[in-house]
């Protein structure tokens, strides 16, 4: 059985001018798979990452993540699989100001009622491995854009969740720093076998998926995986893409 | 566009920022008005009320106006600080300093115009109630409702005063800031700002000191106490908001297993972030309170001072006439007619107070006129009054020292009995063996006897013998008209005393107190203090709500945010209910809290200055501010949280 299952999903955000973001999206995800999602800007990447991760509603549809519907659940129960079942990496890092690093890391387990030995543990072990021991201290205004998109990643790693979830993690970043967590994320996938779901702009970043599905209008367009070489999987992404007649800015980072 | 259009235009949209600012300034115009109403009014010129009610309110009208400009000046200020990234931008687009201060000042002009205008209207709806509810409060005849051109003349010139000259000040303000302050303002945590050991314990020790001095106090030491326990209060609150609770915020912060117990890290972490900002606002609101606690709570309890009406005021009618006095039998028989006349029962009782020079043993440079009566007359004023005489009959020498009113008592503690030499007749001493058990003559009729204790104290009662021995120097002769309800003496000799009262330190033959009359121009006076305690106290609580609420509001974008992010984590509506209520209980109860400790310590010291307790009194005013102050923040907390939610989802 699949991990991640998306059924049909629809979603249309009423308003003056109804519009579909999603339209009978349908695929799913394997356990330890590391699948990127790309499409023009306004295709619905993000809209379909907030449905999955139950931040919003589809209008038809479904999704299930190990045979489950999310969106069955309660206000409450939602909540506690949030934060028990999903990381996220948001585009725009959502960092809490008012917490240090550690805070911000740490805040999954903490609201969860992990005790505070255990807390600590993790804590220093994701630290580690996301090279964030010296920063532990500080807030989130005296990180580095890369500091803090990987302080983002470790809060959303920090509780092993079943699904990882990114939406365009390398979006802020240069492409040293854009590299640096990539590396981190597919090294977390096989390490861990901590399933990923991605959604960027970037051929590179995509280049480190084992699978890219590509979107347009809501609606599934098409998919690669990658095969052998990862040069041929970025050639083949950007063949796509210039297909899929994105705007030419979005083949950001065309580079051998 | 015009600058007045785009100011209007601010407002309008800024509407929930400044909508507890504008209710409270609408409120000061509203209470200023309606006092006008009333001291201006026709039936009150006519000398309806005693003229010390009128000067009272008056007073305190001026009182609240100063009030409301510095009120009105922190909160253009806090509001302009909070929009300070908002002015970068204009100046960046190139808007003129002089521009931004003519925008600026247009805005507040706008909402002082509109404060001034929606005061005006509930001043004269609510006017009507108010004249009737101090005709009530006042027990004098109801006061039909009129406006005259005073009232509103006054009201909107000096509050039109008041929001210009605050304009201007704040538009003037603005030009010194630079751009690159304006747009840095308000991005980062200020938590790095490290509180001082030293002085966190310097603000526990003050207020520590002041606590115990204000406990310890009694009547003697209270009034030289009183500045330096105020300073150092206001001192130490200051420092326990700047750097105490910083630093109890960041002991906290370092001890995890309370401090990363579930969503306690957000709350400490918010506290620790704002500490700075909100010690400023919790240090007004509590000195606020306190002061609006305190005054309500003083003239509360100085109702009591009535209850002992009774035991100060012996005689429902007391005269005493000076030595020669031509006009004595005049004034008696003028008593007596009045008296009958209203078909008042009444008994008279007679006494001489006899005036001799002596030297005080403890002060034996300085002479002394000290006044003694027979103790006989004192168990005849006594009985007549009600009391049971129940004083031990006198030796040769021996006198009991005169209460000239029951608060006396504070004092006596205090006090080292003296004993005296006659001038004239060196064999006789008088020597003080204790202390009157009643009144018998009202204070305002008593010359003193203790100058250097700010006088205090009435004389002596010597024994018959003694008093036939001593030969007096001088003779005033007291007349004290007994009756069964004293409160039916009222408007009698009003010849003789308009307020019911001629103090025996006048240049008049004598001296007079009318106890029914008195008691109405006191109970006026003190109905009139309480009513204007309770509306300065309001205006001062709504002041603080204000402070209170524009914190919250101007934040609530910036929390909002933050409380979006962590919903996205997973955080259940009951986790984000709860968060919420321990800020804003924070915000709500802290200051609150301290203000009520910080008032009851004022209030043992006040206690110190009354004969009977007024516990009563400080607990009913202390509880009615806790209860409003719980209502208030269960109303934001339900609207805060409402606006949350709707702004999250
Ligand atoms: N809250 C909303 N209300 C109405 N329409 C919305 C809302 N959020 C997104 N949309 C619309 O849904 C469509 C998909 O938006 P979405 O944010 O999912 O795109 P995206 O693929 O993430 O784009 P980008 O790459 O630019 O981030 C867009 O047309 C957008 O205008
Ligand atoms: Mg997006």
């Amino acid at each position: 059985m699949a991990l991640l299952e998306v059924n049909q999903l629809t979603k249309i955000y009423e308003g003056k001018v109804a519009r579909t973001a999603l339209d009978h999206l349908h695929f799913s995800v394997e356990e330890g798979e590391f699948v990127g999602i790309m499409g023009p800007s306004g295709s619905g990447k993000t809209t379909l990452l907030n449905v999955i991760a139950t931040i919003d509603e589809p209008t038809a549809g479904s999704v299930s993540l190990r045979g489950h519907d999310p969106h069955s659940l309660n206000k409450e129960e939602m909540a506690l699989f949030r934060r028990r079942e999903l990381g996220f990496v948001f585009q725009q890092f959502n960092l809490l100001d008012t917490l240090t690093v550690e805070e911000n890391i740490a805040l999954p387990l903490l609201l969860d009622g992990i005790p505070v030995q255990e807390s600590e543990q993790r804590l220093q072990r994701v630290m580690q491995k996301l090279s964030l021991t010296a920063n532990g201290e500080q807030f989130p205004y005296e990180l580095s854009g890369g500091q803090m998109q990987r302080t983002a990643i470790a809060r959303a790693i920090i509780h092993h969740p079943a699904l990882l979830m990114a939406d365009e993690p390398t979006g802020n970043l240069d492409s040293k720093s854009a590299g640096d967590v990539m590396s981190l994320i597919s090294a977390l996938n096989a390490e861990e076998r901590t399933t990923v779901l991605m959604a960027t702009h970037d051929a590179v970043a995509a280049s480190y998926c084992s699978r890219v599905i590509f979107v347009k209008d809501g609606r599934f367009y098409n998919e690669i995986y990658k095969g052998d070489s990862r040069q041929q999987f970025f050639q083949n992404i950007i063949d796509m893409l210039s297909l899929l007649g994105g705007d030419i800015r979005d083949l950001s980072f065309v580079r051998p | 566009m015009t600058f007045l259009s785009f100011a209007l235009r601010n407002v309008i949209r800024n509407k929930r920022t400044y909508a507890a600012y504008f209710i409270s300034s609408a409120f000061s115009v509203m209470i200023f008005f309606v006092c006008a109403l009333f001291t201006s009014h026709p039936a009150i010129k006519d000398g309806l009320l005693a003229d010390s009610a009128v000067n009272a309110m008056v007073g305190a009208e001026w009182i609240l106006y100063a009030f409301a400009f510095l009120f009105v000046l922190y909160s253009v200020s806090s509001f302009l600080n909070s929009r300070s990234r908002e002015f970068g931008i204009y100046r960046m687009h190139g808007m003129t300093t002089r521009q931004l201060g003519s925008l600026v000042f247009w805005e507040n002009m706008l909402i002082g115009i509109a404060a001034i205008g929606l005061g005006i209207v509930a001043g004269l709806l609510t006017g009507k109630l108010f004249l009737m509810v101090c005709s009530a409060f006042l027990d004098i005849p109801s006061l039909p409702f009129q406006v005259t051109a005073s009232p509103l003349f006054w009201t909107i010139g000096s509050f039109t005063a008041l929001f210009v000259a605050i304009s201007l000040i704040t538009s003037a303000m603005l030009g010194s800031s630079k751009l690159v302050d304006l747009f840095q303002a308000g991005q980062r945590p200020k938590a790095n700002q490290k509180p001082s050991a030293s002085l966190a314990l310097l603000a526990i020790l003050l207020l520590a000191a002041s606590y115990v001095l204000a406990a310890t106090s009694v009547a003697t030491t209270v009034y030289y106490r009183v500045i330096p326990v105020v300073a150092m209060t206001v001192c130490g609150t200051y420092l326990l908001y700047a750097q105490f609770i910083g630093l109890a915020v960041q002991r906290l912060k370092q001890y995890r297993p309370l401090s990363w117990r579930r969503t306690n890290v957000v709350t400490i972490a918010s506290l620790a972030h704002r500490f700075k900002d909100n010690a400023r606002m919790f240090f007004m609101v509590t000195i606020l309170s306190t002061v609006s606690f305190c005054s309500v709570g003083v003239f509360a309890s100085t109702h009591t001072l009535l209850r002992s009406f009774l035991d100060d005021y012996p005689s429902a009618i007391a005269y005493i006439a000076k030595q020669g006095s031509q006009v004595e039998e005049e004034h008696v028989e003028q008593l007596k007619g009045e008296l009958a006349s209203k078909g008042i029962p009444y008994k008279v009782a007679e006494m001489p107070i006899h005036y001799v020079e002596v030297r005080g043993t403890s002060t034996p440079k300085r002479l002394q006129t000290l006044p003694i009566i027979r103790l006989s007359d004192y168990k005849t004023a006594v009985e007549l009054a009600g009391h049971t005489f129940d004083e031990k009959p006198l030796e040769d020498g021996e006198g009991l020292v005169i209460l000239t009113t029951q608060r006396e008592r504070s004092f006596i503690a205090a006090r080292k009995k003296d004993s005296y030499l006659l001038i004239d007749q060196p064999g006789i001493t008088i020597r003080e063996i204790g202390y009157t058990s009643q009144v018998p003559i009202p204070n305002y009729l008593s010359a003193k006897l203790d100058i250097e204790l700010e006088a205090q104290f009435g004389g002596i009662v010597v024994s018959d013998a003694l008093f036939e021995r001593i030969v007096p120097d001088s003779v005033d002769r007291y007349t004290g008209f007994y009756v069964p309800d004293y409160k039916e003496t009222a408007g009698i000799g009003a010849q003789l005393a308009k307020d019911g009262l001629v103090r025996y330190q006048t240049e008049a033959p004598y001296a007079i107190t009318v106890s029914g009359t008195l008691y109405e121009v006191q109970r006026s006076l003190y109905s009139m203090m309480l009513l204007i305690s309770l509306l300065i106290g309001a205006m001062f609580f709504l002041a603080a709500g204000s402070f209170l609420y524009f914190r919250l509001y101007s934040d609530l974008d910036y929390d909002r945010r933050q409380y979006a992010m962590i919903a996205k984590l997973g955080l259940t509506d009951k986790e984000l209910a709860v968060i919420v209520t321990r800020q804003l209980a924070i915000l709500f109860f802290v200051p609150t809290g301290v203000a009520v400790v910080h008032s009851l310590f004022a209030f043992a010291a006040l206690q110190t200055m009354f004969y009977l307790s007024v516990a009563a009194e400080l607990i009913i005013v202390l509880a009615s501010f806790v209860a409003a102050q719980l209502a208030y923040f269960y109303f934001i907390r339900q609207r805060y949280l409402r606006n949350l939610r709707k702004r999250m989802s």
